[in-house]
């Protein structure tokens, strides 16, 4: 049976073509997932398949094709007239997609959400023609005693197949410490929590038998099982992937059920196309002997219906394919959304691939083998729950290295009634839609005119995603960052240094405002409150910068400014190219203006240092090599330029700023990146200003206290002679101050941070020693002791901690909103 | 309800049982303590408001507090106990080193007790951590000229 396995091989490769195709649609359509990650093209390779997609939607429609042909050829075929409409009017879109290149041009527009549900009606259409075109197996109701020694038995084999895995994560993973027993808890602990979730779908599987014995009908019952995945589908889709992104209400509702419903089509498409062999059977043998239990035909997409040789090998490698699947999304994880995606991936096969190797006993249709099950799961799953603390914080480890269980104990977290409260005022805060927002004008200078101090040169890098911990001022271990030690040692190192915000899309905009923003991802009137910009003008600087995604939202293009970079996207800003540019427009300047440079290079982002290749001869020990390696490359062209500025006799008269928007997860507790999560490594960042001494004298500089990116811009203001207001704990403050000037109130403030993607928040207290964190998203709080070690770590938070948290978040989140004019609508 | 229709609801009402007990509460925070509370209460009066007792118990309840025993430093210096106040601004050293106000408030106690070297030791650190700070910079030339 060559033709039906081929064909059911093409039918899965199509649908993961359009499914692609639609989900890159939706991502555009979200105004998050498309400022975040399609705008600014972090994953390169997205851009790639959306140039080449009209060219494999061609092949897609090629490939059906030939395998249609039988149906194209004979008008009385079976299916004839389905297969030939299908073919027009796959032929007809591909070829417009030739002609227009839809994704190209959608951008974050409606069409992207119409293109999205009309990309899905092709794989549905397909799997209807296929339907009509193949035959079905005769089919017998489902084997119950089958399915529940299946559900048992693949529970084992999935909570194995991630527990053979846990040895080579832990030891890619950083900080965690698990006691020989903690991994027996683990492993008890996954294993009850799969079970518990193997039995629930056992549940609604006898469910939908019992319902379906009414008709004494199996192929009922098989499409009850299909309607049963495709609101399965719906739902992880909406709770878990559209939640994630932002993505909610009725047009995130429409997609999910659209992705839903093509998921389940297309199962069924190659379901049928798998059992062809059983009809082949049938004929030969009779059909009352060799007919197909409904579940067993359910199952055929993974497990095919004749051998079991198939489902041996899926079982086989279930443990490198979840440790496979996990490992390549890692890195580039959503808050580990792609890893809880690859769980259930690995939950339908093993479920599917188990069921095909457990024999049958004929016509086992007894209901209370699975009723004793099920009282067991929930007697386990309920064990494992009540236990006591010490043990929770040890699964609580486990979890960080087993993706199952994450999935399991993040689902499973229920607030209080205050708390949910709590938490939906924090969303209320949150991705705030720009119309209810009306942007103030912020000023740190009334009336600000040209300043009275000779305007030095100013040069901010701002290094995406460099940690404090990976350069040597701030960590005597690091030995790969010399340059940048060197221009510590003449500058002045920030210990305490922190970023208001957990993401590029906020961090950036605090620096230029000087202050905090209201939640949310356009930055509409920017200009009334670009505090950094108002500074540059005034003094006449020449601003010699990047145009990143965000930047370009914030600053005007002007015939005053110089862009470097030109024609490179937010991800390809290399520090060594932009400062060999620089140096060469700083050769040809107009003297009689000084310079301001902006760059938010990228090298030591996750998503591109990970790609580059360790030099031969480069080893980091106790360091991400990847990032490591990159950061010796920003050393070595930093100190460059700063020898550039030296020879040029502008290094005495330069404010040089090397700094990060935030930092980075490297592994930690299973971390990687940054997204929602809002942790010590991510929050503290370097800060290293270098000042001309002519700025120095008469300046008093508290490098021990609590600072943030955000105090840059009034910071510049000092440093030029102005006297900037203090417009509060949300905003900047100058780092330099008079010499008697009391800098105590950074020692004692409670200041609020926030993720710049979610509803978390946190409030940075005791001069940056302690962090307590709010997290609405994940539905957990927790608190740091950032004095303890390089980077800080968990401890236990009080009721009266956290108490405290909350009223100072709301209370500042609502200066916040009162600022912004936002009256959020609850 | 007949034997029937049990069958047919039993699987459903398993699963209704499943749902509703799948959820935990999230973890559930500690016992209830007033240490920030009381570090609050200590910012918002100002340390003269409150006695050694309020100040001893605060830090009881946080002791890793900086301000208060600087508060309570302070306060010892003010009735003349600088045994006591020193030992204080030497706590809130040894948990914030870089202090630059608690460097030049034990200075200052220190050159009250003719300890010169002790005094410019101090403004000498606070002036690596405060560049150009008032406070320490006039500690420094006091202890110098000593």
């Amino acid at each position: 049976m060559i033709r039906p396995a081929a064909t059911a091989a093409a039918r899965s490769a199509n649908a993961a073509f359009f499914l692609s195709i639609a989900a890159f649609c939706f991502l555009s359509y979200s105004p998050f997932a498309y400022s975040q990650f399609i705008k600014p093209n972090v994953v390169p390779d997205l851009n790639d398949f959306v140039v080449l997609s009209p060219w494999f939607f061609a092949l897609a429609v090629l490939v059906t094709t030939l395998t249609l042909v039988p149906q194209l050829r004979a008008s009385d075929a079976k299916g004839s007239a389905a297969a030939r409409a299908y073919v027009a009017a796959a032929s007809s879109a591909a070829l417009w997609a030739l002609w227009r290149r839809p994704l190209i041009t959608i951008g974050n527009s409606f069409s992207g959400f119409v293109i999205g549900i009309g990309a899905l009606a092709f794989p549905v259409a397909l799997a209807i023609v296929d339907h009509v075109v193949w035959p079905a197996p005769a089919l017998t109701a489902t084997d119950r005693g089958r399915a529940v020694r299946a559900s048992v038995l693949a529970a084992a084999v999935a909570c194995a197949a991630y527990a053979i895995g846990v040895p080579f994560r832990l030891r890619q993973a950083v900080g965690i410490e698990i006691p020989a027993y903690g991994f027996a808890l683990g492993m008890a602990g996954v294993f009850a929590d799969t079970l518990f979730a193997f039995t629930a779908i056992l549940l609604a599987l006898v469910a939908v038998t019992t319902i379906a014995d009414e008709t004494r009908n199996p192929a009922l019952e098989y499409w009850l099982f299909v309607a049963l995945l495709a609101s399965a589908a719906t739902l992880v889709l909406y709770f878990l992937v559209c939640a994630a992104i932002a993505f909610t209400g009725r047009d995130a509702w429409i997609a999910s059920a659209a992705l839903g419903v093509a998921i389940a089509a297309t199962w069924s498409d190659v379901a049928r196309l798998r059992s062809q062999s059983a009809i082949d059977q049938q004929s030969s043998t009779g059909n009352q002997q060799s007919a197909v239990d409904a579940l067993a035909l359910f199952a055929a997409p993974v497990a095919g219906i004749s051998s079991r040789r198939a489902a041996a090998i899926a079982v086989g490698l279930l443990p490198v394919v979840a440790y496979t699947l996990a490992a390549s999304v890692s890195r580039l994880d959503w808050n580990f959304l792609l890893q809880k995606l690859g769980v259930f991936v690995v939950w339908l096969v093993a479920l599917t691939s188990v069921h095909r190797l457990t024999p049958s006993r004929a016509a086992d249709r007894r209901l209370l083998p699975a009723f004793v099950v099920s009282l067991i799961a929930l007697a386990l799953y309920h064990v494992v729950l009540r236990l006591p603390p010490s043990a929770d914080v040890l699964l609580e480890r486990y979890a960080a290295v087993d993706p199952s269980l994450r999935l399991v104990r993040d689902a499973q977290l229920k607030s209080s009634a205050d708390t949910a409260e709590y938490y939906a005022y924090l969303r209320s805060q949150t991705l705030v839609p720009p119309q209810l927002v009306r942007t103030p004008d912020v000023d740190f200078v009334e009336r600000l005119g040209p300043s009275r101090v000779r305007p030095p040169h100013i040069f901010l890098f701002i290094i995406d995603s460099l940690r404090r911990d990976y350069v040597s001022p701030y960590n005597p271990a690091v030995s790969f960052t010399p340059e940048i030690a060197r221009l510590a040692a003449d500058s002045y190192v920030f210990d305490r240094a922190f970023t208001r915000y957990a993401g590029t899309a906020l961090a950036v905009p605090s620096i230029w405002a000087g202050g905090m923003t209201i939640h949310t991802l356009e930055q509409h009137d920017f200009e009334r409150r670009n505090t950094l910009l108002k500074l540059l003008d005034a003094n006449r600087y020449v601003r010699m910068m990047d145009f990143d995604h965000l930047v370009e939202e914030l600053v005007p293009r002007d015939a005053g400014m110089v862009q470097l970079d030109r024609g490179k996207g937010t991800m390809d800003v290399d520090v060594c190219t932009t400062v060999a540019e620089l140096e060469q427009r700083l050769g040809g300047r107009d003297r009689a203006r000084p310079v301001f440079f902006y760059s938010l290079p990228q090298n030591v982002h996750i998503a591109v240092a990970t790609r580059r290749a360790v030099p031969a001869g480069e080893s980091y020990p106790g360091f991400y090599p990847s990032i490591a390696s990159s950061i010796r490359r920003i050393d070595g062209c930093l100190g460059g330029f700063v020898e550039f500025l030296k020879s040029n006799d502008l290094y005495d008269d330069s404010v040089l700023i090397v700094t990060s928007d935030h930092g980075d997860s490297l592994g930690e507790e299973g971390r990687w990146g940054h997204a929602y999560f809002m942790v010590p490594e991510v929050m503290r960042i370097p800060l290293i200003v270098h000042l001309p001494p002519r700025l120095r004298e008469g300046v008093a500089v508290d490098l021990a206290a609590l600072t943030f990116s955000s105090d840059l811009a009034p910071s510049l203001y000092a440093l030029l002679g102005y006297d900037p207001v203090d417009r509060g704990r949300l905003f900047g403050r100058p780092l330099f101050t008079s010499a008697d000037a009391d800098p105590s109130w950074r020692w004692r403030e409670q200041f609020l941070v926030a993720s710049s993607y979610g509803a978390v928040f946190g409030i940075l207290r005791q001069n940056g020693r302690r962090m307590e964190v709010i997290d609405a998203v994940g539905g957990r709080d927790a608190a740091y002791d950032l004095s303890a070690g390089l980077l800080g770590r968990q401890v236990e938070e009080t009721r009266a901690m956290s108490d405290e948290t909350r009223r100072a978040v709301a209370q500042q989140l609502g200066e916040l909103a009162s600022v912004f004019h936002y009256h959020a609508d609850r | 309800m007949s034997a029937h229709w049990i069958r047919i609801v039993w699987p459903l009402a398993m699963l209704a049982i499943f749902a509703a007990t799948f959820r935990r509460p999230a973890a559930d925070r500690a016992a209830a303590g007033d240490a920030v509370d009381c570090a609050q209460s200590t910012r918002a009066q100002g340390a003269g408001r409150l006695t050694f007792a309020d100040l001893e118990r605060c830090l009881a309840l946080d002791p890793g507090d900086v301000e208060t025993m600087a508060a309570l430093g302070a306060a010892y210096e003010a009735a003349h106990r600088a045994g006591d106040a020193e030992v204080q601004y030497r706590r809130a050293l040894g948990v914030e080193p870089h202090d630059a106000r608690a460097h030049v408030a034990l200075g200052r106690l220190l050159l009250a007790q003719r300890d010169a070297a002790g005094a410019r030791r101090e403004a000498d650190a606070a002036l690596r951590w405060h560049p150009g700070s008032g406070p320490a910079a006039r500690l420094a030339a006091e202890a110098r000229a000593r």
